[in-house]
């Protein structure tokens, strides 16, 4: 009974590290938030964001803490984590490492429905007037509906030809996912050209990515959607450790792998388009987060979808706050800054071999 | 006991069938090999035993129950599969196990769930790896663990598909032994895929042979002779005792 006290003492360890890794995430990204809110065109102390945020502050301090920044990282932070634990899911289900949302072409799918709602539906005005562009979304409903339904025929493209195609191999899935992408951005760039002046402006907004446009309400909207999807990821994830090993010994652990990952999918696609129908597309941060937090935690999805949202949240704030204090007051896109973090690690995983077919 | 009834299979309509109307009843406490040649249908008939594959006419019947009926969870803690191949992922060898939990655990896996989970591990030597992830392992250990992960699942019936195909032959005897003596000792039913006629011999006591897709014969060691072995692999062979023990030896 030592030795299997003493034998088992070991894994215990390797555990609390995993738990450990995730704490130090969660402590890490706290500290970047509150670096976020502090920084800017007007620097605030420790003392007066923390004043603001009980609502104890300033009238300047709350207008800024409350009404600019803390909405824009609030923002970062449920995107972030949304698009990193979809990623996770999808790189599950699919069994493809380099699955996420902008490489399959949901976010790019999105991004047009987003604007197709906007500019002919009407869902959405541009105001130029302030020194950022910033998108209102007036009616969110459409935006959101038109997102997640080009955002699915993404999916349901991918998943059928991963269904008709069962050879197709991870790298396979992704260039079927960059003709997806070529399509829908052909697509954006077709309503550009027949857009008038107020539309054009709409329509490349979704492009670049920008945490800074929404509002409260849009805040309720992403973080309900997240928070659903976050807890039907965690329901499942004794069912993604099965497929982890292998669609036959997941049938074999009673899990309906065909339901499961439709039902995944769906999920992931919604939460997804949802992201980009707010905020435009975020590129690379479902793919890279995931990643970094399987160094620390495995492939274990008990530990790997906390991780990720966790590092998906960190990654994206860190990257926005980049953005908007290295050349301030320019305010550089999100979504640039991301993709020129994302692109070298996904070099990397096809140097690595993540591309071949396992 | 298993009862499979006029099991046919093809894959997509129209397609070859890899199972023609086979009937047979594989009866629990025993060590069963099927064999036959590559395509005979060995290891979809295995699939469809385990409701990984569905037939297209028959049914399969475990302790009474129609497996195509009955719900999933109920299913994988009657019968537990493993498969020709397992995937590596960076999972701990003690997670890996755990994972044959699964069909008990409702939110996250409990403390008995643990013990099971050390005993079993204790029983094949795995406790030394319990901190070691899958990627870490040679063949031979990693088939151990996933053994160790079907039987986690406290199954009726342990299903292997061709799990001695890619372990030297150290390796192949110390698995089958293993296999061996769960069957003897927890009286489960244990039905193997397998290509190794002697290994077949030593280690099993029934001998289902397919041939073309159909039931050539079922039964015991008076099964195996160079009659029934010509008929399905189309080889002559003589059958030998050596130390109590039956030898193929091709001619």
């Amino acid at each position: 009974m030592r030795t299997k006290n003493v034998q088992l003492t070991g894994y215990d360890e390797q555990i609390a590290r995993k738990r450990l890794a995730i704490l130090a995430a969660v402590v890490l990204a706290i500290t970047v938030c509150l670096y976020s809110v502090m920084a800017g065109s007007i620097e605030l102390t420790l003392g007066e964001v923390l004043k603001a945020l009980v609502g104890r502050g300033t009238g300047q301090a709350d207008t800024v803490v409350l009404g600019i920044r803390l909405p824009r990282v609030v923002t970062s932070l449920l995107v972030g984590a949304a698009l990193a634990v979809s990623g996770a899911v999808m790189q599950c289900v699919l069994q493809n490492p380099l699955a996420s949302a902008s490489t399959l072409g949901v976010s790019q799918g999105a991004a047009f429905g987003a604007a197709l709602g906007i500019v002919v539906f009407g869902g959405g005005v541009v105001n130029s007037g302030s020194s950022n562009v910033a998108v209102e979304v007036d009616d969110p409903y459409i935006v959101t509906t038109c997102a997640f339904v080009f955002g699915s025929l993404s999916t349901v493209v991918v998943l059928a030809l991963s269904q008709v195609k069962r050879d197709l191999g991870p790298g396979g899935l992704v260039l079927a996912g960059v003709a997806l992408s070529s399509l829908f951005t052909g697509g954006s760039t077709l309503l550009q050209y027949f857009a008038d002046e107020t539309q054009l402006g709409a329509v490349v907004f979704w492009t670049f990515g920008n945490l800074g446009s929404t509002g409260w309400m849009e805040i309720l909207i992403l973080a309900v959607i997240f928070a659903g999807a976050y807890l039907f990821f965690l329901c499942n994830r004794w069912n993604y450790n099965a497929m982890r090993s292998g669609a036959d010994t997941a049938k074999s652990l009673g899990v309906n792998t065909r339901a499961v990952m439709l039902a995944s999918m769906a999920v992931c696609t919604l939460t997804a388009a949802v992201s980009v129908a707010f905020v435009g597309i975020i590129s690379f941060v479902g793919l890279v987060a995931p990643h970094m937090m399987r160094k620390f935690v495995g492939d274990d999805h008990r530990y790997l979808i906390p991780g990720s949202a966790v590092a998906g949240a960190l990654v994206l704030v860190a990257a926005d706050t980049f953005g908007r204090l290295v050349i301030a007051p320019v305010i550089l896109p999100v979504g640039a800054i991301t993709s020129f973090l994302g692109a070298p690690v996904f070099l990397a995983l096809l140097t690595k071999g993540a591309g071949r077919h396992d | 006991m298993i009862e499979v009834k006029a099991l046919s299979f093809s894959y997509g309509s129209g397609g070859p069938k890899i199972l023609k109307s086979l009937s047979c009843d594989l009866e629990q406490g025993h060590c069963i090999a099927v064999l036959g040649n590559n395509g005979a249908g060995k290891s979809t008939l295995l699939k469809c035993i385990s409701r990984i594959s569905h037939p297209q006419e028959g049914e399969v019947l475990a302790d009474g129950g129609n497996i195509y009926a009955m719900p999933r969870r109920e299913l994988a803690k009657k019968m537990a599969y493993v498969p020709q191949q397992s995937l590596r992922s960076h999972t701990m060898v003690f997670d890996a196990v755990l994972l044959g939990r699964k069909p008990y655990i409702r939110w996250d896996a409990a403390a008995g769930d643990r013990e099971i989970v050390t005993e079993i591990m204790e029983k094949l030597e795995l406790l030394p790896y319990a901190a070691r992830y899958l990627n870490e392992l040679s063949g031979g250990e990693l088939q151990k663990v996933v053994l160790a992960r079907a039987l986690a699942q406290q199954p009726g019936y342990l299903l292997l598909d061709e799990p001695t195909s890619s372990l030297d032959p150290r390796n192949q005897h110390e698995m089958l032994r293993i296999v061996k003596e769960i069957c003897d000792t927890q009286k489960i039913g244990v039905v193997i895929v397998i290509h190794d006629l002697n290994l077949a011999a030593r280690y099993c006591d029934r001998f289902l042979f397919l041939k073309d897709s159909e039931l050539y014969s079922y039964g015991g060691m008076e099964t195996m002779t160079p009659e029934t072995i010509r008929d399905v692999y189309g080889m002559e062979t003589e059958v030998i005792e050596h130390r109590g023990y039956k030898l193929i030896v091709p001619l």
